[in-house]
Order: C-alpha cells, then sequence, then structure tokens
C-alpha cells in the first residue's frame, strides 16, 4: 500500500527544552486514511503534526533526528511552501490563525501564494466556501462569523489548495456539539468522497473515533499504540490505561466484559441482548432511576436568589438576558448549556456581580448584590489571563493578600496545592505550566478564599477528559463540603456525569431547569437547542427505555437484570 | 475602548477599504512626509482636515469617532501644555505665571514656571502633525486588511520578518485592548483594587501584573499566526508574490501626491535658501510670501 506520510525513528527535541518532545516515532500513514492521534495533553500529537508540512524542521528551531516522508519526499529537502501544496494544516484556535478581513480574501490567501492568477482564485474560493456550508459568504467579515463558521472557514482556507493530506489539530474542540457535528461531517464527506488523507488530533474521541479508519495513541512523546479503530474498540482498556476518553457504547461493553461491535447504539444494544439474554425495550420492567439522578430539591432559603433579571449591553440594544428567574441552593453542581450566544456568560458575571443586571435584582442570602464579593468566585473561559503572577504559590496567595486572609496561609495553600496536583510546581513561573496545569492553578486560586458558590465559564473547552475529571472530582468534593458550582459547558457527557441539576438558555432565556436524566430524555427541548443527548441515554432508552445518563447506570441495571448469569 | 471590534478592519464599500494596499502605504507615508515638512499650522490643519474627512468618508461609526477624538485631544493637550511650560526659545511671551520665582522651595528650585504663548502656537504646531499621523495611521487600520499590507511589504522587497512584524502588530492591536480588559477584570474578581493606592510601587506591580499575562498570549498567538500563515506557502523562501493590477487612476493619485510632496520639497528648499542668504530672485517674491504664509 502506498504511503502518504511515513515516519521513521523519529525524535524531537525543541531548542528550548532539555527533554525530548517526540522520542522514536514510526508511523505510516497510507493514502485515503483518516487517522485519529489522541493523548493526553502535552504528549507530543501538536509537535508530530508540525512535522508532515516541514513547519519541524524548517520553522520551529530544535534538533531532529530520523525522517519524514509526504508522498516519497522527504521533508529536509522540501521547503513548508512546497509541502503546504500536498499537506493542509488547520490549528486549534481560528482566532488566532484567521489573517484577513473577509471570508474571500482568507481563503485566496493560499492560492495567491502558490502563484494563481485572480480570476482563477475567485472560482477557487467560491467552490471551497460552497463546501465547507459557507457559501455566499465571501464578503462577510470574518469577525461576524460564529465560533463554528470560523473554524469552516479556517478549514476552506486549506481546502482551497485541494491538499492530498489534511492536517488538523484539535479542530472542535471550541464548537459546541452542533458545530463538531457540522465540522466533523465536512471532513468525513472529504474523506469519503474526494479520497483526501486525513489526521485529526482531539481529545473529544466520542465524537471522532466513530469516524476513523485509524488510531494512534501517544503519551509522553512516545507512540504507545496504534492500530484499526474496531482494534480500538475491542483494546478499550489501553484508552482506560492513558487517561483516554471513550464512545459510551464501547465503554459499556468494556465494562460488561463483552465485545464491543462499534460506536452504534443500536449494535450496542443488539450485542447486549443477545449476550445477556435481555428482551427489546417496553418488554423489561421499567427502570426506577437510582439516587444519582434524582434532582436535589432543597427548603432552605436559595444562596443566590435572581428575580426578573434582564442585561442588555445598550439601553436600546437587545435584551441579552429577558426577566430570567433563578435560586441557587447550597450544595448543588449546576451545569449551564446552550448554544453560543444564549447569555450563559452574561449569566455567570451576573450572578458574580462582574455585571450589573438592568433590570431586577439578584440577591445572596437575601440581601441585594451589586458588586464583587468574596462568597461567590468566578473563573474566566480564558484562565491563562487570570494568572500573573511569578509563581504558583504566589498566584495562590495573591488572592487571600487582596482579601486580607494572608493568616489563613498555614491552613488552605497545602491543601490546594494537594488537591489541585501542584505539588512540587510551588515555584514554577504560572504560564510557563501545562494547560491543564495552568487550569488547575486558576481555579485553585479562585478557591483560595473560599467561596460559597464557584462559577466556572466553559471550564472543559480545550481540556482532555483526565484533566476534566480530576478537577470535576476536586469540584465534587467541594461541592460535598457545602460549596456551590454553576459551570458553562457544551459537554453533554460531562454535564451528565458530573452535574445535579442542569439549566438550558435559549436567546436569553432559561429554557429548561432540571435534572440531567430528565433533560437528556426530552427530545423537544433537545432538539429546539441543538442538544445531542448523551450516548448512553440514547442506548439506555433504547435497551430498557430506561433514563439512565452514565455508563455506571446502564451497566449496574444490565448486571441486575440479565436473565443469564453472565453479569461480571 | 476594549471592545476588539472597535480595531479590527471592518470590511465596508467606501473607496477607501477598496483601494489597492499600494496606493493606501505610498499616501499614508506622502501624508507622514507632508505633516513632517509642512510648518504652516493653517495648511497643517487643512491636511488634518482632510484626514478627518477621509474618516467621514468610510462612515466610521460613533464609537470609532469618540476613539479617534479621545485621543487626538490627549495627544493635543499633552503637546500644546508641555510646549507652553517649557518652550525655551527666544522671544517668547509669559501670558501666566503658573510657580512664581518667590515660592518657597519650587520657586528658587525652577526659578519660576510661566506659559509662553509661542510654545502654546508651537505646540499646537507639534499637536497637529501629530494628530495629523495618528488619524491617518488609525484610518488605515481601520480600513486595511492586514493580509493585504503584509503582501504589499514583501512585494517590495522588505524582509519577511520585518513585514510580519509590522502586520502582526497590527493584527494583535484589537486583540490586546480585549485582553486587556479581561486581564483588568480577573484582578477586579480577585479583589485587587490598584487605584485605591498612588504609590509609585503599586503602580509598577499594576502595569507588570497587567502585561504579564498578556505578553504571554500575545507570543503564543503571534507564534501561532506566523505557523498558520507558512503553512499557507507564505514564508521567508517565497519569491512569487503576485498582486492584482495597480489600478491606473490610483497610481495617478500616488503620481499626483509624490509632484506635490516634491513642490514642496523644492519650495521649503528654496525659501530656505534665500532666508539664509544663499539664492535669491526679487522676481520670486510672491513664492517666497506664498511659502512663508502655506508652507
Amino acid at each position: 500500500m502506498e504511503h502518504m506520510i511515513e515516519v521513521r525513528g523519529v525524535s524531537f527535541t525543541y531548542a528550548s527544552r532539555t527533554r525530548p518532545s517526540l522520542l522514536n516515532i514510526d508511523l505510516q500513514v497510507p493514502r485515503g486514511d483518516f487517522l485519529l492521534i489522541t493523548g493526553s495533553t502535552g504528549c507530543g500529537k501538536s509537535t508530530l503534526l508540525k512535522m508532515f508540512n516541514g513547519l519541524i524542521p524548517h520553522a520551529c528551531g530544535g534538533t531532529m533526528t530520523g525522517e519524514v516522508q509526504v508522498r516519497g519526499q522527504s521533508i529536509h529537502a522540501s521547503p513548508v511552501a512546497e509541502l503546504s501544496k500536498i499537506v493542509g494544516v488547520m490549528f486549534q484556535s481560528p482566532d488566532d490563525q484567521i489573517f484577513s478581513a473577509t471570508a474571500a480574501d482568507e481563503v485566496a490567501f493560499i492560492l495567491q501564494n502558490q502563484g494563481m492568477e485572480a480570476e482563477a482564485i475567485e472560482q477557487e474560493v467560491k467552490l471551497a466556501l460552497a463546501v465547507v456550508g459557507l457559501a455566499g459568504m465571501e464578503n462577510a467579515s470574518v469577525h461576524a462569523l460564529s465560533g463554528g463558521q470560523k473554524q469552516r472557514l479556517a478549514l476552506a482556507a486549506i481546502l482551497v489548495a485541494r491538499p492530498e493530506v489534511l492536517v488538523l489539530d484539535e479542530p472542535i474542540s471550541q464548537l459546541d456539539p452542533q458545530g463538531a457535528q457540522e465540522l466533523l461531517a465536512v471532513i468525513y464527506d472529504l474523506n469519503q468522497q474526494h479520497g483526501m488523507t486525513v489526521i485529526i488530533v482531539e481529545h473529544r474521541l466520542h465524537e471522532v473515533l466513530p469516524l476513523c479508519q485509524h488510531v494512534a495513541i501517544m503519551d509522553q512523546g512516545q507512540l504507545v499504540w496504534q492500530g484499526t479503530r474496531e482494534q480500538a474498540f475491542h483494546q478499550a482498556q489501553v484508552f482506560v490505561r492513558y487517561g483516554l476518553r471513550l464512545p459510551h457504547t464501547v465503554d459499556l461493553c468494556r465494562r460488561l466484559g463483552i465485545k464491543s461491535p462499534g460506536a452504534s447504539v443500536t449494535e450496542t444494544v443488539a450485542v447486549i441482548q443477545n449476550t445477556y439474554g435481555m428482551l427489546a425495550a417496553g418488554m423489561v420492567r421499567k427502570w426506577k432511576p437510582g439516587k444519582s439522578i434524582q434532582a436535589k430539591m432543597p427548603q432552605e432559603q436559595a444562596i443566590v436568589e435572581i428575580c426578573d433579571v434582564g442585561f442588555q449591553y445598550e439601553p436600546k440594544g437587545r435584551f441579552i438576558l429577558n426577566k430570567i428567574n433563578l435560586r441557587i441552593f447550597k450544595g448543588q453542581f449546576i451545569a449551564l448549556m446552550g448554544k453560543n450566544g444564549a447569555g450563559k456568560s452574561t449569566l455567570l458575571q451576573i450572578i458574580s456581580g462582574l455585571a450589573e443586571a438592568t433590570a431586577g435584582q439578584v440577591s445572596l442570602h437575601g440581601k441585594p448584590l451589586r458588586s464583587l464579593v468574596p462568597e461567590i468566585g468566578l473563573v474566566l473561559q480564558n484562565p491563562d489571563l487570570m494568572l500573573f503572577n511569578l509563581t504558583v504559590e504566589k498566584e495562590l496567595l495573591f488572592v487571600l493578600k487582596q482579601r486580607r486572609k494572608l493568616a489563613l496561609k498555614e491552613e488552605i495553600l497545602p491543601v490546594l496545592i494537594q488537591n489541585f496536583g501542584l505539588a512540587r510546581l510551588e515555584q514554577d513561573f504560572p504560564l510557563a505550566l501545562s494547560r491543564g496545569q495552568r487550569f488547575r492553578v486558576a481555579i485553585a486560586a479562585a478557591l483560595a478564599v473560599q467561596p460559597e458558590v464557584l462559577l466556572l465559564d466553559e471550564p472543559t473547552t480545550g481540556q482532555d477528559i483526565g484533566h476534566i475529571r480530576a478537577v470535576a472530582q476536586i469540584l465534587k468534593e467541594y461541592v460535598k463540603q457545602g460549596g456551590t458550582v454553576v459551570f458553562c459547558t457544551h459537554d453533554t457527557e460531562v454535564a451528565a456525569e458530573y452535574a445535579d441539576r442542569i439549566l438550558v438558555m435559549q436567546q436569553g432565556d432559561i429554557l429548561a431547569d432540571t435534572t440531567p436524566a430528565e433533560l437528556f430524555c426530552d427530545e423537544d427541548i433537545l432538539q429546539a437547542v441543538g442538544i445531542r443527548p448523551p450516548q448512553i441515554t440514547q442506548l439506555a432508552k433504547l435497551l430498557y427505555s430506561g433514563s439512565a445518563v452514565t455508563v455506571e447506570e446502564v451497566a449496574a441495571y444490565v448486571r441486575q437484570n440479565a436473565v443469564g448469569t453472565q453479569a461480571q | 475602548m476594549y471592545d476588539r471590534t472597535l480595531w479590527e478592519p471592518r470590511p465596508n464599500d467606501s473607496l477607501i477599504y477598496r483601494m489597492d494596499g499600494r496606493t493606501k502605504i505610498i499616501l499614508l507615508g506622502f501624508i507622514a512626509l507632508a505633516a513632517v515638512i509642512i510648518d504652516s499650522p493653517r495648511s497643517l490643519l487643512l491636511l488634518f482636515w482632510l484626514v478627518l474627512f477621509m474618516h467621514c468618508w468610510t462612515k466610521a461609526d460613533f464609537a470609532r469617532w469618540r476613539i479617534l477624538i479621545l485621543f487626538l485631544l490627549l495627544s493635543m493637550w499633552g503637546g500644546m501644555v508641555s510646549q507652553a511650560l517649557f518652550y525655551s526659545q527666544e522671544p517668547r511671551t509669559e501670558i501666566a505665571c503658573v510657580i512664581a520665582p518667590g515660592t518657597p522651595v519650587l520657586g528658587s528650585l525652577t526659578g519660576g514656571v510661566y506659559l509662553y504663548r509661542e510654545g502654546i502656537l508651537y505646540g499646537a504646531q507639534q499637536a497637529l502633525r501629530s494628530g495629523i499621523m495618528l488619524a491617518a495611521g488609525l484610518l488605515v487600520c481601520w480600513n486595511t486588511d492586514p493580509r493585504q499590507l503584509l503582501r504589499v511589504m514583501v512585494y517590495w522587497r522588505m524582509p519577511y520578518e520585518f513585514a510580519f512584524m509590522l502586520t502582526t502588530g497590527m493584527r494583535f492591536l484589537p486583540v490586546v485592548f480585549n485582553e486587556t480588559a479581561v486581564v483588568l477584570t480577573a484582578q477586579r474578581l480577585k479583589g485587587f483594587k490598584p487605584m485605591h493606592s498612588f504609590s509609585v510601587n503599586k503602580m509598577i506591580q499594576t502595569a507588570f501584573q497587567t502585561l504579564l499575562p498578556i505578553l504571554a498570549r500575545v507570543l503564543r498567538r503571534a507564534e501561532m499566526l506566523a505557523l498558520s500563515v507558512e503553512s499557507r506557502g507564505f514564508g521567508r523562501g517565497i519569491n512569487r508574490i503576485k498582486l492584482l493590477k495597480w489600478p491606473v487612476g490610483e497610481k495617478l493619485v500616488c503620481l499626483v501626491a509624490g509632484c506635490l510632496l516634491l513642490g514642496l520639497v523644492v519650495l521649503k528648499t528654496l525659501n530656505s535658501l534665500q532666508y539664509n542668504g544663499l539664492v535669491y530672485f526679487p522676481a520670486w517674491n510672491y513664492l517666497y510670501s506664498f511659502v512663508v504664509i502655506w508652507i
């Protein structure tokens, strides 16, 4: 089989580092393949991608050994401009790579650099924009596009040159489920219909794994596992070992000790029914939801109470929030969901006292809230912008110092460092830490003053599931001790697994305020707000008309209700 | 001010937005040079109005006018006040006394501080110069795709690194303003109140703590942008920049502007020669008068 990309014994150490970022990598990518490269944050995935179009070694300083060939051509012998005709690379954040003012100009850039005539460029640009679903938006300002549209524009800016290989670095990490679905559909179509070789790096495996043909897992600069998608489904324990996310169907089969048929819900249901002799849905006794999915209905006074709150940026502008009414109780773990622009971040800012409502009132313990208070902490979407001290220790102490609580240092600091896994990093420069570590420092700093309510704006964006779970566990512990968490997220699986209450927002209104189990079974609401329920909820519904939201629940049900005795 | 859309170029149908990058850079350069060459306050004022008229032509919105006026007023006020206080050339006319020479300590230390009429006029002249450059610079920033400028600069054989640095600066200006607002918000969230104290230490600490995360982010973003641009075939090795045909009308405008600038230089030189008694033609007196009044 012809190899489109061949990597032989490659190691690479960045000029500024002593440890290699890649170590003895061997990888072959056949023509027309759809390869998923995954691994925890900082394992070297992005570094490997940079080799495919020669950014390493031509544009990034460091020491490289071994050989990388693209269509039989050594990357050492070909400049980036030449390799970019074969390999198109799309990076993670569209905001950081879009360079032009209009969509057409952005897409035309690569063709202009390749010396194409202006008349021909115009046609190609239109075609590329149509392929990604942006037809007719040639003259649109790039700033007027949504996050998903920007990501598709960045893809069109690569596709227009008709590369043979498409390399994508976490393309869906910042998209809501609907945006991610649309982008993945375009990529899958390019692979299937046009035979384009696709190499994708992604943490959201549950969304990409069903589409790919091959999978490669990296850990600490090494390629630790590679195989076909089917092999990956059958060796799910490898993913678990490296802290990676699995599709719910595969994870359930792993827990039940049966061979997974793949990511298909219906096939998995059939396999479980065959293996355990279970009856089809509707013929089994109705499953009663467990304690974990029952909403907490506290009787005491709410910590935060929001009455008829409205918000608009300009006096005659549109309402970002429309007469919101909400009560937040002690010990709740609340997920705030909805499409981009639904008003989630604005609501968090109003609860925190950062923004003032233009109508209605926010109360904390029954008293009107008009400014920032230490009782409510807020972690912004980009934690990097919340880190401004020279060491982790100073970062954690900063807020204590500002709130004149430095006396609590001895009591609080060791606990935070221990709980957030920051031991031996106390004297490190926070902005030089890995993404997951920076995120943990930002949350730890917010928790240093022990707020009663902690608000987090999109904490799951760009984080691998290991980091998400680590932080979620800490927050669960904080909730157990009486704290309250409200977080915005697009990740339905995280919301289902950790939240005990979900608020769904749409165009400034709260459309639903319910438990995860109820929400993910309500198809009308899900359809209205473009949320896809977790796979496991669909599976539970099909398997036993249940309303489970976690894999553990379904596994427990199958074990309890299996006709045979094969349950493990 | 922290809203990034205020600083980003907005596609519009004005002639200035649609102009070729070469025309924009050349005219910007000519306006800047003219502002340096011309000394006459009335001509400087005319040039200033011309640039503001061009802003009107692009239909700049209220928020942009507000920013422009704020920047212009600050720079003008700063220039005029500093020159009014510290003007050192003769003759100079005192119009007010700020610190009398007899004032204890300060009076003896400074020998008295006055406002000078000539200083105000000179300050106004300098302020107009800087105002013209500022307004023209913002006009180009708000109405030009950074990529257009980058391609022109490289086409003109400017070193790739330098061209990329200039355009990246322009590309990230809106982002920097936006992220400054986020950092200030984050500081507020952590209970930081820098304005509660005016100590030098506190101010240095605030500046450092505000700039540190912004700088780190901008460096990361700039690296990513550079990689993205290189991945799309643009880089050090590029040798095939093809620009769209330069419209004849715009070429003519540049030519006329170039001739005008050259005319300014010639007239200024002639006037300087006669002023210093080196070359004087009595028949050209009307020309010398024109230079004194208008240039």
